[in-house]
């Protein structure tokens, strides 16, 4: 069998130490493969995020090798349905190794799961976890989708960073030497460059090159390599967009984010000020912020979805050359306070959308006129008097949400009266 | 490479229990034979199929092959061999190979071959305790009678009174099966120590497909370790599965 075998492969790390860069993660995971081995682990899973091609799921062979468990591998292509949880990892979880040894079970790319096409899958993780006699490995892009909370919830959250130019350099340099290539330094740098981070694909580009043209030189490395569509996390694609030089720059960071463009313009509308000191470009940004809300707006009114191009163009570019001098800021960008206001209310909002229907009925007005209208003496009465309100709230139906929400520090007077009047 | 083999439907029904168990594997061709070895994707179940150069009518080979299958490819189409059929495997150019069943006229199939890369799986070691031979359709009755119980099979044997009992206990349910030789269950039976072992029924449910190919079925377990079943197919050709135990 002569056939090559991609690099990525033929160098995976075999032991710890060849797993490049984060130190911090390798500690945490060892450790707590450890405490499984000892008995008792603190969570049953771990869930390994990062971004692409910085060696989470190399660090696990490498572990499985090092300590000589056998690793039973399911990637996102296998683990869509439930029952393919149950049948592969659940029956690896709960029985014995064949070769007798320890086990360690890797669900590659958990974030791959969807929510509506792979319905239950969460659900059937959980499960596994719940079972499992063996450490239970998950990987992942992008950990902080809602869907995922449950499994977040039940892992130990191990953090790995993004490769830095000069790590994938000396990776780089390593296979160079080993396959006896002529390397040129500055070639293996801006592989790296481009690579942004992620060593799988500059491996493969340097195969790509090694194999094509028995050398790497830079001038091959910048006619055949390119970038790769990338996805960032939002704080990542907000650094790229502000500090953009070229208008296509400003303009990809819109689209390469793993958040939808509405949730990015969230961030934006945020973030203006964060990045912006200058009044005037301030005022600016915003201006081109409205100006592609408004396109939105028309997108939504009208349907025509061609109008997005402007949405992008005024979001991207349009926020990001406002700036009057060109200069290269690090500002922190976190998540905006409006999104998470909106996730502690949730439960608030959906209890006075409850109250507003029960009344939009009987009183024969809309909702919204109900929340505006009518809800607002309905705080008054709540909270000053708690006999009446307990004989509307018994009246009405409401339940206790509702009465908390109304009523706010008078709750409990209220719902005393509501117990003893509905006795009756 | 090119094969012929007497019975078709030995491939058939030792295929079919394969294909159950493993999505893809790779036949390995050499001077000593034909040879599947692989795992299942939850590394539950090794199955090793191996058909001596002398299990052979016709055999050509020079080099070393590996032959990387679909099993559900091979699986669809070894279903259409009878009663009488032959069988003959042969490479072709460009990674392909050629399946034909030679009985009523000469029946040609062609599949592409996969790329895999043939996993280099470790010899089992276990020292089993306990060795039983079955005729291979009182096995199959055996796990299909459990099957609707439970999803695991609990296997005890004490060894001076020379029985098997299968159990299978659900929440409302339990059902036992004992097996002698004095009730014909049992050929041979052979036990050094007393043993208990859970495998789980899905797998064993699978396994069983194979039961048509053979003549006889040699069932090998002990106390918390893998069990093996290997079916002896016609002229020394073998069909071994392993699978380990469930945790208590």
């Amino acid at each position: 069998m002569a056939r090559k075998i991609p690099w990525i492969i033929k160098y995976r790390p075999k032991r710890i130490d060849d797993v490049i860069d984060q130190d911090d993660a390798k500690k945490q995971l060892i450790s707590w493969i450890n405490s499984w081995l000892k008995g008792k682990p603190s969570k049953k899973a771990a869930l390994l995020y990062g971004p692409a091609g910085c060696g989470k799921t190399s660090l696990v062979e490498a572990i499985a090798n090092e300590y000589k468990l056998e690793l039973v591998e399911m990637n996102a292509s296998d683990f869509r349905r439930k029952q393919d949880i149950d049948r592969i990892a659940k029956v690896a979880a709960t029985m014995r190794s064949l070769f007798s040894r320890g086990k360690i079970i890797l669900l590659d790319e958990v974030d791959g799961i969807s929510g509506k096409a792979d319905f239950g899958a969460i659900e059937a993780i959980l499960y596994l976890l719940e079972v499992t006699r063996y450490p239970v490995i998950m990987t992942a892009n992008d950990p902080w989708n809602q869907r995922l909370k449950p499994l977040r919830d039940a892992s130990l959250m191990i953090p790995f960073k993004r490769l830095s130019e000069r790590h994938v350099v000396a990776v780089l340099k390593r296979i160079c030497q080993a396959e006896k290539l002529e390397c040129e330094d500055n070639a293996l740098k801006e592989i790296a460059r481009r690579s942004e981070g992620d060593l799988r694909s500059a491996i493969n580009d340097l195969q790509g090159i090694a194999e094509g043209y028995g050398k790497v030189t830079l001038g091959l490395v910048r006619s055949l390599t390119t970038y790769r569509d990338r996805e960032y996390a939002p704080f990542e694609a907000l650094h790229k967009l502000f500090n953009a030089k070229y208008i296509f720059q400003a303009k990809s960071a819109i689209t390469q984010t793993n958040i939808d463009y509405d949730t990015m313009l969230i961030w934006i509308n945020e973030h203006i000020p964060t990045y912006y000191d200058d009044i005037e470009e301030m005022y600016r940004a915003y201006e081109a912020l409205s100006r592609a809300d408004v396109y939105r707006g028309r997108i939504v009114k009208s349907g025509s979805w061609d109008l997005l191009s402007y949405v992008f163009d005024m979001m991207g570019p349009g926020v990001a050359f406002v700036k009057k001098t060109y200069k290269y800021k690090w500002k922190a960008y976190r998540s905006p306070a409006r999104l998470q206001l909106l996730a502690q209310t949730k439960k608030a909002r959906e209890t006075l959308n409850q109250i507003a229907s029960i009344l939009a009925k009987r009183l024969l007005i809309s909702r919204a006129t109900a929340k505006s209208d009518v809800v607002p003496y309905l705080r008054v009465i709540f909270r000053y008097n708690p006999r009446l309100a307990a004989k509307i709230a018994i009246e009405y139906g409401f339940n206790e949400d509702m009465i908390k929400l109304l009523a706010g520090e008078k709750s409990n007077e209220v719902i005393a009266y509501y117990k003893k009047l509905s006795k009756k | 490479m090119r094969l012929r083999f007497a019975d078709a439907r030995t491939w058939r029904y030792s295929m079919a229990a394969v294909g159950k168990i493993i999505d893809e594997a790779a036949y390995r061709f050499n001077e000593k034979g034909a040879r599947l070895r692989a795992i299942d994707p939850s590394r539950i179940v090794l199955v090793d199929f191996s058909i001596p150069r002398d299990a052979l009518l016709e055999y050509e080979i020079e080099k070393e092959e590996v032959v990387g299958i679909n099993m559900e490819d091979l699986t669809k189409i070894l279903r259409r061999a009878t009663k009488g059929d032959e069988l003959e495997l042969k490479t072709l150019e460009g990674d392909r190979l050629a399946v034909s069943f030679i009985g009523r006229g000469t029946r040609t199939f062609i599949i592409p071959s996969l790329e895999t890369m043939a996993e280099e799986l470790p010899e089992l070691s276990v020292e089993f305790t306990v060795k039983a031979k079955f005729p291979p359709s009182v096995f199959r009755d055996l796990i299909k009678e459990l099957e609707p119980i439970s999803d695991a099979i609990e296997f005890n044997v004490v060894k001076d009174e020379e029985k098997i009992i299968a159990k299978a206990i659900s929440d409302i349910v339990e059902a036992e099966i004992e097996l002698t030789i004095e009730s014909g269950a049992l050929l041979e039976f052979e036990a050094k120590e007393d043993a208990k072992a859970i495998y789980t029924v899905d797998y064993l449910s699978d396994i069983v497909a194979a039961s048509q190919a053979a003549e006889e079925l040699i069932f090998e377990f002990g106390t918390g370790v893998p069990c093996k079943i290997e079916y002896t197919l016609s002229r020394g050709g073998k069909l071994i599965f392993y699978v380990a135990p469930r945790i208590e």
